[in-house]
């Protein structure tokens, strides 16, 4: 099992919220292309000699709809030269609705893309003018009719929630509207405020401010409820579902999977080392992922951390077995701590799983905080 | 004894009295340029950081001048506030006194209040203008107010500069001159003051002395009048840049003992030494038991630390008397000392120095001062922390103690020092014009209300100019409030304070928004309140972290995620979990820097 992460490091004009690596430049697109293909090459035995079947690959970007469909087809034909990419592999495309058109999502189905995942963020052009976004709720709209009448049966969308202008029943009529179409996967984040975007600097002005902390979690469950009643499955703390059709990729992330992300500033993880291409795309079109590769060998405590701070964003939550297994010595010098969480009702234990409660799960960040090893 | 010649070094902070005496130093050929460091005399480490001398140390010199030589003992003396009995004593010991005045800033208080005592003890005054290479010097207008203060002479005033030697040897010559050389009789009982004693890990406390009347002579059997000890003078001699042993001292020199003494508290600044057969008729007067003033819990971080901080506090006592501590146990701390300081700088010494030497993180609590409980069944007790006051129903009155405060400042600053110190419940007893634009303002206040950020607002209220001095004058009867904070419910008992009931509401509201803002985020909602008795008179919420979770994480970067979490649980290892609440450090002293 394996995956692949192909980073699209471009976008039309930066949203206003959004401190994600990217240019604007789309100029270098076509040079880019030729790097990436290099990479894909170059490190086409990541995975090893093991008979390591691609069961995820993923365009994320920036905004990977950008790219027409025979560049995508193209990297897509290189990677399944230089990989063996399993039959029933997840392909997803992460698309903006401003550039999507029938035409295009037909072109997009013949490479293989078998999944989308919408960049919708709100259904209410307020916010998305607010937001800096290129698209307004009718494109939106019109994507997700376009989607499904093109065939794509696995589409996901984007929404964000905790925007200081608007307030918890807005935010969730935006399920209202999607309830009208078949989506199957919703990831629901919260907006942050970073310090180097346009949002930053209104908050630096005063003229920005995040909602309340209660607030927030009032939504978050608000929503956890009325995905629940609309047949999702809130699995991570950001994501929710139909009809099993979890990401595959992310859920391998969270699996300890290995992955080979490609392009600047992707990661990647072969099993025990953790890979990151510098996020400097001018460097990358010059002289390729090579000049800007650093590698960190994960020691047993760091495995052990990030088992803890994947497993426990999700619902399921982590498996006492699994944990006893690969991490003995750690499991025993957490489990007081795990008890004291399970005492204080922010962590519960059923069915050899170990997960946050309503009360736990909001600050699970916190929790897994207490619960590191550092050393 | 007409060739010696005993001066001590009046200035305020960083006026250059190290430097200068450096200068002297070199001139009189003490040292040799090798062995001047900078600023010999501070051998301290924290002190040369900080610089200012901490504890006095004594040096001689000699200096030829016509046909003679002249031995010149000079007595550092340190300079702050919390060390003015330290400094009495010096003054004692010696005929007359360097008055150093920074050329760029004038007499400040310090100065003011250490020269009185100074004049009160007849020392002659050798006044020095320091600095004078520097481009700021106003030479004229600090020569008037030396005049001022003193009645000499323009002519008196020697310039010179610690940086560039400027006047070192007219400053020399000047102490020769114009200092008498001491008075006593070398054939009567023996007399000597301790003014200063220091710690030595080989040798055990050594005591730096004057001889006031008769000698003193290697092995003689002597006793300490006011502690009533009796030792033999294993070693005597006199302090050059090491110790060089002697066999005899007499009368007007000014050495060191060596008698095998073990701890600090023996030696007490202002006794005097006389021999065990022919005793002196009465000791020296002066002597004063040297009080406590300030006391803070101290509690080490890590509990487990307990044994260890107490081994530190009791090493820190060898060559530091006036620290005082003894076990005290917090809910909220656990196991730790009641610490007794001298006064706020000296806490603050303290605590850096067990910092630093032991490697010992501690949390301090809110200092307080020495209150006087009168109790109906007629007893006093003497209150030293705010779990030892007792019920409000037993109390007949409480006195607390009461300082004279100095204040130096430019005039234009008076409005806002005057609404500072009567803020402060302080009464104007005084005011002085030194000059046209200076003036020296006396008040009578509670030691208490300096505690509590006094100097930092003093500071800033008079951009710096403003110089502070005071000394005890007694007890005052007043109305003690204990306040009490609560987390979540809890009494935190390090945090309480006690206070003058007038300023128990507004230090309650106050704490309580320190302490939200030092105070992070946790799982849960955090509740804080100040009390008094029963009645909650202030409170503020720490609403509970929450949504950071749900930020995206983009591209499979685990690692930042991870790391970031792992620097943030590092970061709160530096915080004491008071019941379920983890409170930073430093929230322990939040009320002292209360804006
Ligand atoms: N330019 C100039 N700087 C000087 C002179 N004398 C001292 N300084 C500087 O002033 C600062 C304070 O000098 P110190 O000699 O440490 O002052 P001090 O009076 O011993 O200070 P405390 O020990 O803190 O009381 C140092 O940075 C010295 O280098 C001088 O004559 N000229
Ligand atoms: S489209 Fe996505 S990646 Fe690009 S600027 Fe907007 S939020 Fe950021
Ligand atoms: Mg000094």
């Amino acid at each position: 099992m394996s995956g692949i992460y192909i980073h699209i490091p471009f976008c039309k004009t930066r949203c206003s919220y959004c401190d994600f690596f990217k240019s604007t430049k789309l100029l270098y697109r076509e040079q880019y292309i030729e790097k990436l293909l290099e990479e894909l090459r170059d490190r086409r035995h990541f995975f090893g000699s093991r008979k390591n079947n691609l069961q995820t690959i993923y365009f994320g970007g920036g905004t990977p709809s950008l790219f027409s469909e025979k560049s995508i087809d193209n990297i897509l034909n290189t990677i399944s030269k230089n990989f063996p990419v399993a039959d029933n592999a997840e392909i997803t495309l992460e698309v903006n609705p401003d550039d999507l058109s029938p035409e295009y999502l037909k072109a997009l189905r013949k490479t293989g893309i078998n999944r989308l995942s919408i960049g919708v963020q709100s259904f209410y052009d307020v916010d998305l003018q607010k937001m800096g976004r290129r698209h307004d709720a009718m494109q939106s709209r019109r994507s997700l009719e376009w989607v499904f009448q093109t065939g794509f049966e696995n589409v996901g969308i984007d929404l964000i929630y905790g925007l200081p202008w608007s307030d918890g029943s807005t935010f969730l009529s935006n399920l209202d509207i999607l309830s009208n179409y078949p989506v199957q996967h919703l990831s629901a984040y919260h907006l942050t405020i970073e310090p180097g975007t346009q949002f930053g600097k209104l908050k630096r002005q005063n003229r920005l401010s995040e909602p309340d902390d209660s607030e927030s979690e009032k939504i978050f469950w608000a929503l956890h409820d009325k995905a629940a009643e609309m047949g999702f499955e809130h699995y991570e703390i950001s994501n929710f579902c139909r009809n099993g059709l979890y990401s595959r990729h992310n859920t391998a992330y969270w699996d300890n999977v290995p992955y080979l992300g490609a392009g600047p500033a992707a990661h990647s993880f072969d099993g025990t080392k953790r890979y990151w291409n510098k996020s400097d795309l001018n460097q990358y079109i010059k002289q390729g992922f090579s000049a800007g590769i650093s590698c960190e060998t994960l020691t047993l405590k760091d495995r052990f951390n990030e088992y803890l701070m994947l497993r426990l964003r999700t619902s399921k939550g982590m498996n006492v077995d699994e944990v006893k297994k690969n991490f003995e010595s750690y499991w025993n010098r957490i489990e007081p701590d795990i008890n004291k969480w399970i005492q204080k009702e922010f962590l519960e234990k059923s069915d050899g799983y170990i997960y946050g409660t309503r009360k736990g799960w909001f600050v699970i960040d916190a929790i897994i905080e207490d619960l590191f090893i550092l050393e | 004894m007409k060739n010696i010649r005993n001066f001590c070094i009046i200035a305020h902070i960083d006026h250059g009295k190290s430097t200068l005496a450096d200068r002297l130093l070199e001139r009189t050929k003490t040292v040799t340029d090798r062995e001047l460091l900078e600023q010999t005399l501070d051998s301290m480490d924290l002190e040369r950081e900080r610089g200012i001398t901490i504890k006095s140390h004594a040096i001689q010199m000699q200096y030829p001048k016509g046909d003679e030589i002249y031995t010149l003992n000079l007595i550092d003396t340190p300079g702050h506030v919390d060390f003015s009995y330290e400094v009495s004593r010096s003054i004692a010991s010696c005929e007359g006194a360097l008055l150093i005045v920074d050329a760029t800033q004038g007499i400040q208080a310090q100065t003011i209040s250490n020269l009185y005592q100074a004049v009160d003890h007849d020392l002659t005054i050798v006044p020095v203008l320091n600095k004078m290479d520097m481009e700021s010097a106003m030479p004229e207008e600090v020569e008037d107010q030396i005049i001022d203060l003193i009645g000499c002479d323009r002519s008196d005033i020697i310039r010179a500069s610690g940086k560039t030697g400027m006047g070192a040897e007219e400053i020399l010559d000047a102490i020769v001159e114009r200092i008498p050389p001491p008075v006593g009789d070398p054939g009567a009982p023996l007399q000597a003051l301790i003014f200063d004693s220091v710690f030595n890990n080989f040798r055990g406390i050594i005591a730096y002395f004057k001889v006031m009347n008769g000698e003193i002579r290697k092995g003689d059997k002597v006793k300490f009048v006011n502690t009533g000890r009796q030792y033999e003078a294993d070693e005597i001699g006199v302090l050059k840049l090491g110790m060089v042993p002697r066999d005899m001292l007499s009368t007007g020199d000014v050495g060191y003992i060596i008698s095998g003494i073990k701890t600090s508290k023996e030696v007490k600044v202002g006794d005097t030494i006389t021999h065990v057969a022919r005793p002196c008729s009465k000791a020296i007067s002066g002597f004063e038991e040297v009080k406590p003033m300030v006391f803070a819990g101290v509690y080490p971080i890590d509990t487990d630390d307990y044994e260890d901080l107490r081994a530190a506090i009791e090493k820190l006592q060898l060559n530091d008397a006036s620290l005082t501590f003894q076990p005290e146990s917090s809910v909220a701390l656990g196991f730790g000392f009641r610490c007794g300081f001298l006064g706020m700088l000296h806490m603050e010494i303290v605590q850096e120095r067990l910092d630093r030497e032991f490697d010992m993180d501690v949390i301090t609590t809110v200092p307080n001062v020495p209150y006087l409980v009168y109790t109906k069944q007629g007893e006093v007790l003497e209150v030293h922390n705010p779990s030892g006051l007792p019920e409000p129903t037993v109390i007949d009155h409480v006195e607390e103690p009461y300082i004279r405060a100095q204040i130096i400042s430019r005039s234009d600053f008076i409005g806002p020092i005057m609404t500072l110190c009567l803020s402060k419940r302080g009464e104007l007893v005084n005011q002085h014009y030194l000059t046209a634009d200076r003036v020296e303002l006396s008040f009578d206040m509670p030691l208490a209300e300096i505690v509590f950020d006094f100097y930092d607002k003093l500071k800033s209220i008079s951009k710096g100019y403003a110089s502070f001095d005071y000394y005890t004058t007694g007890y005052r009867t007043s109305k003690l409030a204990r306040l009490d904070v609560l987390l979540n419910g809890e009494p935190v008992d390090a945090l309480s304070t006690l206070t003058h009931t007038d300023n128990a509401y507004p230090l309650g509201r106050r704490m309580c928004e320190k302490l939200k803002e030092l105070i992070p985020r946790q799982q849960f909602d955090v509740a804080i309140q100040a009390a008094i008795g029963s009645k909650i008179i202030a409170r503020e919420t720490v609403k509970a972290l929450r949504k950071d979770v749900t930020a995206k994480c983009y591209g499979g970067d685990i690692t930042r995620k991870r790391k970031l979490l792992e620097k943030q649980k590092k970061g709160k290892k530096r915080m004491k979990q008071v019941g379920n609440v983890e409170v930073p450090q430093k929230a322990f002293l939040a009320v002292l820097k209360l804006d």
